[in-house]
Protein backbone atom coordinates (compact mmCIF):
# COMPACT_ATOMS: atom_id res chain seq x y z
CA UNK A 1 0.00 0.00 0.00
CA UNK A 2 1.69 3.21 -0.80
CA UNK A 3 1.90 5.44 2.17
CA UNK A 4 2.90 9.14 1.13
CA UNK A 5 6.19 10.42 2.93
CA UNK A 6 7.06 13.96 3.71
CA UNK A 7 10.71 14.36 3.85
CA UNK A 8 12.81 17.03 5.27
CA UNK A 9 13.39 20.05 3.44
CA UNK A 10 17.24 21.14 3.00
CA UNK A 11 18.69 24.73 1.65
CA UNK A 12 21.71 24.74 -0.79
CA UNK A 13 24.11 26.54 -2.20
CA UNK A 14 25.69 26.23 -5.73
CA UNK A 15 28.19 27.58 -7.56
CA UNK A 16 27.78 30.82 -10.48
CA UNK A 17 30.51 31.67 -13.28
CA UNK A 18 31.79 34.89 -11.10
CA UNK A 19 35.35 33.41 -11.18
CA UNK A 20 35.12 34.03 -7.29
CA UNK A 21 36.18 30.14 -6.69
CA UNK A 22 39.01 28.38 -8.95
CA UNK A 23 37.57 24.79 -8.18
CA UNK A 24 33.55 25.05 -8.29
CA UNK A 25 31.97 25.05 -11.50
CA UNK A 26 28.43 26.89 -12.27
CA UNK A 27 26.02 24.47 -10.50
CA UNK A 28 28.11 22.96 -7.89
CA UNK A 29 26.39 21.78 -5.17
CA UNK A 30 29.09 23.03 -2.40
CA UNK A 31 27.12 23.66 0.92
CA UNK A 32 23.50 22.17 2.24
CA UNK A 33 22.24 22.41 5.26
CA UNK A 34 18.85 22.41 6.99
CA UNK A 35 16.30 25.92 6.32
CA UNK A 36 18.16 29.31 7.91
CA UNK A 37 16.80 31.96 8.48
CA UNK A 38 19.02 33.90 6.38
CA UNK A 39 22.34 34.14 4.88
CA UNK A 40 25.58 36.53 5.05
CA UNK A 41 26.56 39.69 2.84
CA UNK A 42 29.10 37.39 1.25
CA UNK A 43 26.92 34.62 0.51
CA UNK A 44 24.69 36.95 -0.85
CA UNK A 45 26.22 37.97 -3.84
CA UNK A 46 28.50 34.68 -4.44
CA UNK A 47 26.19 32.00 -4.12
CA UNK A 48 22.29 30.56 -5.52
CA UNK A 49 20.78 29.54 -2.97
CA UNK A 50 17.40 27.00 -3.56
CA UNK A 51 15.42 24.85 -1.40
CA UNK A 52 15.03 20.92 -2.07
CA UNK A 53 12.82 17.93 -0.33
CA UNK A 54 13.32 14.50 -1.45
CA UNK A 55 16.25 12.76 0.99
CA UNK A 56 16.07 11.16 3.84
CA UNK A 57 18.15 13.46 5.95
CA UNK A 58 21.28 11.44 6.58
CA UNK A 59 21.49 11.11 2.54
CA UNK A 60 21.58 14.64 2.00
CA UNK A 61 25.29 14.83 3.24
CA UNK A 62 26.17 12.90 0.06
CA UNK A 63 25.28 15.68 -2.31
CA UNK A 64 28.76 17.25 -1.14
CA UNK A 65 30.92 14.17 -2.08
CA UNK A 66 33.69 14.55 -4.51
CA UNK A 67 33.95 12.80 -8.02
CA UNK A 68 36.87 11.03 -6.67
CA UNK A 69 37.98 10.27 -3.08
CA UNK A 70 41.48 11.80 -3.45
CA UNK A 71 42.91 9.42 -0.50
CA UNK A 72 45.35 6.27 -1.33
CA UNK A 73 44.51 3.12 1.07
CA UNK A 74 46.21 4.53 3.88
CA UNK A 75 44.04 6.85 3.75
CA UNK A 76 46.52 9.90 2.48
CA UNK A 77 45.84 12.67 0.37
CA UNK A 78 47.20 11.50 -2.76
CA UNK A 79 44.71 12.73 -6.03
CA UNK A 80 45.21 10.11 -8.59
CA UNK A 81 46.89 11.26 -12.13
CA UNK A 82 43.65 11.52 -13.58
CA UNK A 83 42.12 14.17 -10.50
CA UNK A 84 41.49 17.35 -11.60
CA UNK A 85 40.58 20.09 -9.56
CA UNK A 86 36.90 19.83 -10.32
CA UNK A 87 36.41 16.36 -9.40
CA UNK A 88 35.50 17.77 -5.66
CA UNK A 89 32.17 18.20 -6.66
CA UNK A 90 30.70 15.19 -7.91
CA UNK A 91 26.61 16.85 -7.48
CA UNK A 92 25.50 19.40 -9.54
CA UNK A 93 22.38 21.66 -10.54
CA UNK A 94 22.57 22.69 -13.66
CA UNK A 95 21.02 26.25 -14.31
CA UNK A 96 19.17 25.18 -17.26
CA UNK A 97 17.31 22.51 -15.27
CA UNK A 98 16.74 25.24 -12.65
CA UNK A 99 15.62 27.76 -15.69
CA UNK A 100 12.82 25.21 -16.38
CA UNK A 101 11.46 26.27 -13.32
CA UNK A 102 11.67 29.61 -12.81
CA UNK A 103 13.38 32.26 -15.52
CA UNK A 104 17.21 32.76 -13.57
CA UNK A 105 19.06 36.36 -14.92
CA UNK A 106 21.90 34.40 -15.43
CA UNK A 107 23.54 37.99 -15.92
CA UNK A 108 22.54 39.30 -12.47
CA UNK A 109 23.06 35.85 -10.55
CA UNK A 110 26.50 35.95 -11.82
CA UNK A 111 27.52 39.44 -10.76
CA UNK A 112 29.35 39.87 -7.59
CA UNK A 113 28.23 42.80 -6.45
CA UNK A 114 24.49 41.71 -7.31
CA UNK A 115 22.26 40.49 -4.17
CA UNK A 116 20.52 38.20 -6.56
CA UNK A 117 18.40 35.01 -5.17
CA UNK A 118 15.49 34.37 -7.79
CA UNK A 119 14.12 31.17 -5.13
CA UNK A 120 13.79 33.87 -2.22
CA UNK A 121 12.93 37.24 -0.86
CA UNK A 122 16.03 38.51 0.88
CA UNK A 123 15.35 41.60 3.36
CA UNK A 124 18.11 43.39 1.96
CA UNK A 125 18.62 44.91 5.77
CA UNK A 126 19.43 42.35 7.49
CA UNK A 127 19.70 39.36 4.97
CA UNK A 128 17.26 37.12 6.35
CA UNK A 129 14.41 35.53 4.47
CA UNK A 130 11.46 37.16 3.65
CA UNK A 131 9.68 34.47 1.65
CA UNK A 132 11.09 31.56 -0.42
CA UNK A 133 9.30 29.46 -2.97
CA UNK A 134 8.11 25.30 -2.75
CA UNK A 135 11.11 23.45 -2.47
CA UNK A 136 12.27 21.71 -5.26
CA UNK A 137 11.91 17.56 -5.59
CA UNK A 138 15.90 16.95 -6.01
CA UNK A 139 14.86 14.12 -7.80
CA UNK A 140 15.31 14.97 -11.64
CA UNK A 141 16.89 17.97 -10.54
CA UNK A 142 20.31 17.35 -9.30
CA UNK A 143 22.84 15.73 -11.48
CA UNK A 144 25.40 13.16 -10.58
CA UNK A 145 28.17 13.65 -12.75
CA UNK A 146 29.83 9.90 -12.16
CA UNK A 147 26.64 8.45 -13.60
CA UNK A 148 26.41 11.10 -15.95
CA UNK A 149 22.73 11.35 -15.07
CA UNK A 150 19.78 13.03 -13.19
CA UNK A 151 19.37 11.42 -9.70
CA UNK B 1 57.13 34.73 24.00
CA UNK B 2 55.52 32.45 21.10
CA UNK B 3 52.03 31.79 21.14
CA UNK B 4 51.25 28.23 19.51
CA UNK B 5 48.83 30.21 17.37
CA UNK B 6 50.06 30.82 14.06
CA UNK B 7 48.88 33.47 12.16
CA UNK B 8 49.46 33.82 8.60
CA UNK B 9 50.46 37.02 6.46
CA UNK B 10 48.23 39.37 4.77
CA UNK B 11 45.18 37.78 6.70
CA UNK B 12 42.20 39.16 4.91
CA UNK B 13 38.99 38.40 7.07
CA UNK B 14 35.73 37.23 6.96
CA UNK B 15 33.00 36.37 9.77
CA UNK B 16 30.75 33.55 10.51
CA UNK B 17 27.61 33.73 12.48
CA UNK B 18 23.49 33.03 12.38
CA UNK B 19 21.72 34.83 9.92
CA UNK B 20 20.49 38.08 10.44
CA UNK B 21 23.97 39.17 12.35
CA UNK B 22 25.39 41.05 9.58
CA UNK B 23 27.96 38.09 8.96
CA UNK B 24 30.32 37.85 5.58
CA UNK B 25 28.42 34.13 6.04
CA UNK B 26 26.39 31.70 7.66
CA UNK B 27 27.82 28.52 6.11
CA UNK B 28 31.42 27.55 7.06
CA UNK B 29 31.35 25.48 3.47
CA UNK B 30 30.35 28.37 1.19
CA UNK B 31 33.51 30.39 2.95
CA UNK B 32 35.47 27.11 2.27
CA UNK B 33 34.25 26.94 -1.55
CA UNK B 34 35.19 30.99 -1.60
CA UNK B 35 38.59 30.96 -0.64
CA UNK B 36 39.88 27.80 -2.34
CA UNK B 37 42.32 29.66 -4.34
CA UNK B 38 46.15 29.84 -5.12
CA UNK B 39 46.46 32.10 -2.16
CA UNK B 40 50.13 31.68 -2.94
CA UNK B 41 50.13 33.74 -6.29
CA UNK B 42 47.28 36.28 -4.63
CA UNK B 43 50.06 36.78 -1.87
CA UNK B 44 47.00 36.61 0.85
CA UNK B 45 45.93 34.46 3.67
CA UNK B 46 42.22 33.69 4.68
CA UNK B 47 40.70 34.21 7.98
CA UNK B 48 37.39 32.65 8.92
CA UNK B 49 36.11 33.95 12.19
CA UNK B 50 33.23 32.41 14.57
CA UNK B 51 30.75 34.10 15.98
CA UNK B 52 29.12 32.81 19.14
CA UNK B 53 25.61 33.99 17.94
CA UNK B 54 23.54 30.59 17.98
CA UNK B 55 23.62 28.18 20.55
CA UNK B 56 25.24 25.90 18.31
CA UNK B 57 25.97 25.12 14.24
CA UNK B 58 25.30 22.00 12.81
CA UNK B 59 28.33 22.39 9.78
CA UNK B 60 31.07 20.11 8.83
CA UNK B 61 33.97 21.45 7.14
CA UNK B 62 36.58 19.85 4.49
CA UNK B 63 39.42 22.74 4.01
CA UNK B 64 41.03 21.36 0.83
CA UNK B 65 42.55 22.34 -2.23
CA UNK B 66 43.93 26.17 -1.56
CA UNK B 67 47.43 26.55 -2.73
CA UNK B 68 48.84 27.29 0.44
CA UNK B 69 52.55 27.51 1.94
CA UNK B 70 54.14 28.34 5.13
CA UNK B 71 53.08 32.35 4.82
CA UNK B 72 49.88 32.00 2.93
CA UNK B 73 47.31 29.81 4.33
CA UNK B 74 44.10 29.28 5.96
CA UNK B 75 42.89 29.87 9.42
CA UNK B 76 39.16 29.16 10.92
CA UNK B 77 39.06 30.62 14.45
CA UNK B 78 36.97 32.05 16.88
CA UNK B 79 36.26 36.02 16.86
CA UNK B 80 37.57 38.07 19.49
CA UNK B 81 40.50 38.17 21.99
CA UNK B 82 40.56 35.26 24.81
CA UNK B 83 40.10 37.54 27.79
CA UNK B 84 38.39 39.81 26.64
CA UNK B 85 34.68 40.26 26.36
CA UNK B 86 35.00 40.21 22.91
CA UNK B 87 36.19 36.75 22.67
CA UNK B 88 34.00 33.97 21.21
CA UNK B 89 35.47 30.72 21.93
CA UNK B 90 35.38 28.41 24.78
CA UNK B 91 36.96 29.18 28.30
CA UNK B 92 39.11 25.51 28.05
CA UNK B 93 35.77 23.63 29.12
CA UNK B 94 33.13 22.64 26.67
CA UNK B 95 30.54 24.76 28.39
CA UNK B 96 31.08 27.88 26.59
CA UNK B 97 31.66 29.97 23.04
CA UNK B 98 31.38 29.38 19.73
CA UNK B 99 29.88 25.69 19.22
CA UNK B 100 29.62 22.90 16.49
CA UNK B 101 27.05 20.36 17.48
CA UNK B 102 26.95 17.88 14.21
CA UNK B 103 24.22 15.09 14.10
CA UNK B 104 22.73 12.65 11.67
CA UNK B 105 25.37 13.29 8.93
CA UNK B 106 28.31 11.22 7.53
CA UNK B 107 31.73 11.98 6.74
CA UNK B 108 34.54 13.16 9.30
CA UNK B 109 33.58 16.12 11.05
CA UNK B 110 35.89 19.15 10.34
CA UNK B 111 38.54 17.98 8.03
CA UNK B 112 41.92 19.64 6.81
CA UNK B 113 43.92 18.24 3.58
CA UNK B 114 45.53 21.33 2.46
CA UNK B 115 49.29 22.23 3.79
CA UNK B 116 49.46 24.69 6.77
CA UNK B 117 45.89 25.56 7.33
CA UNK B 118 44.95 25.85 10.82
CA UNK B 119 42.01 25.18 12.88
CA UNK B 120 42.26 27.28 16.22
CA UNK B 121 40.23 27.23 19.80
CA UNK B 122 37.01 25.26 18.19
CA UNK B 123 34.54 23.31 20.27
CA UNK B 124 32.76 20.21 18.25
CA UNK B 125 31.09 17.60 19.44
CA UNK B 126 29.65 15.05 16.61
CA UNK B 127 27.29 12.60 16.47
CA UNK B 128 27.74 11.20 13.14
CA UNK B 129 25.96 8.25 11.03
CA UNK B 130 28.76 6.67 8.71
CA UNK B 131 29.34 3.06 7.01
CA UNK B 132 33.12 4.47 7.76
CA UNK B 133 35.53 5.25 10.27
CA UNK B 134 35.26 8.70 10.79
CA UNK B 135 36.92 11.28 13.27
CA UNK B 136 36.08 14.78 15.09
CA UNK B 137 38.93 16.36 13.33
CA UNK B 138 40.19 14.64 10.77
CA UNK B 139 44.03 16.56 9.98
CA UNK B 140 45.67 15.26 6.69
CA UNK B 141 46.84 17.79 5.21
CA UNK B 142 51.12 18.29 5.81
CA UNK B 143 52.26 20.98 8.79
CA UNK B 144 48.61 21.77 9.30
CA UNK B 145 47.85 23.22 13.19
CA UNK B 146 45.44 22.33 15.36
CA UNK B 147 45.80 24.27 18.45
CA UNK B 148 43.62 24.88 21.89
CA UNK B 149 40.48 22.73 19.94
CA UNK B 150 38.16 20.64 21.99
CA UNK B 151 36.06 17.07 20.97
CA UNK B 152 33.75 16.17 23.20
CA UNK B 153 30.99 13.23 23.48
CA UNK B 154 31.02 12.33 19.77
CA UNK B 155 30.74 9.02 17.99
CA UNK B 156 29.75 7.21 15.09
CA UNK B 157 26.23 5.85 15.23
CA UNK B 158 26.64 4.09 11.77
CA UNK B 159 27.30 0.40 11.26
CA UNK B 160 31.30 1.65 11.67
CA UNK B 161 32.68 3.80 14.65
CA UNK B 162 34.23 6.76 15.42
CA UNK B 163 37.90 5.74 15.50
CA UNK B 164 39.46 9.49 17.17
CA UNK B 165 38.56 12.79 18.37
CA UNK B 166 41.61 13.93 16.86
CA UNK B 167 42.99 11.79 13.80
CA UNK B 168 45.97 12.83 12.76
CA UNK B 169 47.61 11.01 9.34
CA UNK B 170 49.95 13.44 7.78
CA UNK B 171 52.85 15.43 9.71
CA UNK B 172 51.04 17.81 11.43
CA UNK B 173 50.63 19.30 14.87
CA UNK B 174 47.81 19.45 17.45
CA UNK B 175 48.82 21.52 20.44
CA UNK B 176 46.90 21.97 23.43
CA UNK B 177 43.56 20.35 22.71
CA UNK B 178 41.29 18.37 24.26
CA UNK B 179 39.58 14.64 23.53
CA UNK B 180 36.65 14.09 26.09
CA UNK B 181 34.52 11.01 26.08
CA UNK B 182 35.07 10.24 22.48
CA UNK B 183 33.95 6.77 21.42
CA UNK B 184 37.41 4.99 20.34
CA UNK B 185 40.46 6.96 20.64
CA UNK B 186 41.48 10.84 22.15
CA UNK B 187 44.01 11.02 19.45
CA UNK B 188 45.17 9.15 16.52
CA UNK B 189 48.97 10.15 15.86
CA UNK B 190 50.56 9.11 12.16
CA UNK B 191 52.32 10.51 9.50
CA UNK B 192 55.00 10.48 6.88
CA UNK B 193 57.62 10.85 8.64
CA UNK B 194 56.29 12.23 12.09
CA UNK B 195 53.32 13.87 13.74
CA UNK B 196 53.27 15.49 16.55
CA UNK B 197 50.91 15.96 20.09
CA UNK B 198 51.99 18.64 22.51
CA UNK B 199 50.32 19.30 25.78
CA UNK B 200 47.19 18.03 24.82
CA UNK B 201 45.04 15.91 27.25
CA UNK B 202 43.26 13.21 26.57
CA UNK B 203 39.82 12.02 29.35
CA UNK B 204 37.58 8.75 29.85
CA UNK B 205 38.02 7.90 26.03
CA UNK B 206 36.51 4.46 24.89
CA UNK B 207 39.68 3.19 23.57
CA UNK B 208 42.96 4.99 23.34
CA UNK B 209 44.22 8.44 25.01
CA UNK B 210 46.67 8.82 22.60
CA UNK B 211 47.59 5.89 19.94
CA UNK B 212 50.58 6.44 18.74
CA UNK B 213 49.66 4.30 14.82
CA UNK B 214 53.27 4.40 13.45
CA UNK B 215 54.94 7.90 13.52
CA UNK B 216 53.87 9.38 16.24
CA UNK B 217 55.52 12.07 18.85
CA UNK B 218 54.13 12.63 22.30
CA UNK B 219 55.31 15.17 24.48
CA UNK B 220 53.54 16.74 27.81
CA UNK B 221 50.75 14.82 26.80
CA UNK B 222 48.11 14.15 29.99
CA UNK B 223 45.81 11.07 29.52
CA UNK B 224 43.14 9.48 32.29
CA UNK B 225 40.55 6.78 32.36
CA UNK B 226 41.30 5.92 28.70
CA UNK B 227 42.05 2.10 28.14
CA UNK B 228 44.82 2.26 27.51
CA UNK B 229 46.25 5.96 28.06
CA UNK B 230 48.96 5.70 25.57
CA UNK B 231 49.56 2.79 23.27
CA UNK B 232 52.01 2.12 20.34
CA UNK B 233 54.57 3.77 22.14
CA UNK B 234 54.90 7.00 20.86
CA UNK B 235 58.10 9.12 20.76
CA UNK B 236 58.53 11.78 22.97
CA UNK B 237 58.76 12.99 26.76
CA UNK B 238 57.10 14.38 29.83
CA UNK B 239 53.98 12.71 29.12
CA UNK B 240 51.60 11.72 32.20
CA UNK B 241 49.10 8.71 32.28
CA UNK B 242 46.41 7.37 34.81
CA UNK B 243 47.60 3.77 34.13
CA UNK B 244 51.14 2.40 33.21
CA UNK B 245 51.05 2.96 29.73
CA UNK B 246 52.79 6.77 29.68
CA UNK B 247 56.44 6.37 28.08
CA UNK B 248 59.51 8.57 27.41
CA UNK B 249 62.09 10.39 29.27
CA UNK B 250 60.61 11.75 32.11
CA UNK B 251 57.11 10.65 32.01
CA UNK B 252 55.14 9.47 34.22
CA UNK B 253 52.77 6.22 35.34
CA UNK B 254 49.89 5.59 37.58
CA UNK B 255 49.06 9.02 38.76
CA UNK B 256 46.34 10.51 40.43
CA UNK B 257 45.23 13.94 38.50
CA UNK B 258 43.56 16.54 40.45
CA UNK B 259 41.20 18.69 37.97
CA UNK B 260 39.51 21.54 38.81
CA UNK B 261 35.66 20.13 38.15
CA UNK B 262 35.10 16.81 36.08
CA UNK B 263 31.18 16.85 36.47
CA UNK B 264 31.41 20.12 34.52
CA UNK B 265 33.82 18.81 32.50
CA UNK B 266 36.44 21.11 33.82
CA UNK B 267 40.02 19.80 33.09
CA UNK B 268 42.19 22.30 34.29
CA UNK B 269 44.58 21.54 36.85
CA UNK B 270 43.41 21.91 40.43
CA UNK B 271 45.94 23.64 42.91
CA UNK B 272 46.84 20.77 44.60
CA UNK B 273 47.64 18.53 41.41
CA UNK B 274 50.14 16.19 42.08
CA UNK B 275 49.95 14.16 38.89
CA UNK B 276 50.53 16.71 36.30
CA UNK B 277 51.66 20.46 37.47
CA UNK B 278 55.48 21.83 37.23
CA UNK B 279 56.10 17.66 35.49
CA UNK B 280 56.58 19.18 31.97
CA UNK B 281 58.91 19.68 29.76
CA UNK B 282 59.79 23.45 28.80
CA UNK B 283 59.32 23.79 25.23
CA UNK B 284 59.57 27.15 24.21
CA UNK B 285 62.86 25.97 22.08
CA UNK B 286 61.21 22.98 20.69
CA UNK B 287 63.20 21.86 17.57
CA UNK B 288 60.05 21.11 15.71
CA UNK B 289 57.57 23.17 17.07
CA UNK B 290 57.85 25.78 20.20
CA UNK B 291 55.43 27.66 22.02
CA UNK B 292 54.63 28.98 25.25
CA UNK B 293 51.03 28.97 25.70
CA UNK B 294 48.27 26.70 26.96
CA UNK B 295 44.75 26.30 25.62
CA UNK B 296 43.26 29.18 27.43
CA UNK B 297 46.21 31.40 25.78
CA UNK B 298 47.98 32.08 29.13
CA UNK B 299 51.60 31.97 28.99
CA UNK B 300 53.14 29.17 30.34
CA UNK B 301 55.93 29.77 33.27
CA UNK B 302 58.41 28.12 35.47
CA UNK B 303 57.91 24.49 35.61
CA UNK B 304 55.26 23.77 33.22
CA UNK B 305 52.89 21.94 33.83
CA UNK B 306 51.23 18.25 31.69
CA UNK B 307 48.15 18.43 29.35
CA UNK B 308 46.12 21.42 28.23
CA UNK B 309 46.47 23.72 30.76
CA UNK B 310 49.22 25.57 32.73
CA UNK B 311 48.01 26.08 36.60
CA UNK B 312 48.59 30.04 36.92
CA UNK B 313 47.52 31.04 40.72
CA UNK B 314 45.46 33.83 41.01
CA UNK B 315 46.82 37.33 41.03
CA UNK B 316 46.02 38.75 44.54
CA UNK B 317 45.18 42.32 44.46
CA UNK B 318 45.55 44.91 47.34
CA UNK B 319 42.53 45.98 48.87
CA UNK B 320 42.17 49.61 48.72
CA UNK B 321 39.74 51.60 51.48
CA UNK B 322 38.07 54.80 50.30
CA UNK B 323 41.02 56.88 51.84
CA UNK B 324 43.12 54.95 49.89
CA UNK B 325 40.98 55.63 46.79
CA UNK B 326 40.63 59.37 47.55
CA UNK B 327 44.57 59.97 48.57
CA UNK B 328 45.25 58.52 44.62
CA UNK B 329 42.98 60.39 42.85
CA UNK B 330 42.98 63.67 44.67
CA UNK B 331 46.44 63.26 46.13
CA UNK B 332 48.47 63.31 42.83
CA UNK B 333 46.73 66.16 41.75
CA UNK B 334 49.50 68.47 39.48
CA UNK B 335 49.82 72.17 40.45
CA UNK B 336 51.10 74.32 38.02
Amino acid sequence: MFEPRSYPVAEIAIGLDNRAQEFTQEGDIVAIRAPGIGIGLAEAKLWLWILIDGFELYKYDELINPVIEPFDATGAYDPPASYTKFDRRRYCVPLARLNQVLTIDLNRARDTADEYQPFYSLDQDNHLWLTARTPLAAEGLIFDKVLGDYI
Amino acid sequence: MATSRRSATNENISTFGAGGFGRDYTDVNTWAAATEIDLVSAAQSEVLELYDDAASFNQKIVVEAATTNASYFRIVRPAGVKGEASWQGHDGTPNNGVFFSISGVGGDAWRIDESFSSFQDLLIKAVLNDANPRSVYDVRGADVEIVGCIAFDSSNIGTSTLIAGFEQSEDNFCINCLALNCELDGFQIDGATDAYAYNCTAVNNGSDGFFNKGNGTCKNCLADGNSPDFSGSPAGNNNASGDGTATGTGSRINQTFTFVATGSDNYHLASGDAGAKDFGADLSADGVFAFDDDIDWETRTGSWDIGFDEFLAAIAFPVLSDRDVHSNIFGNRIVR
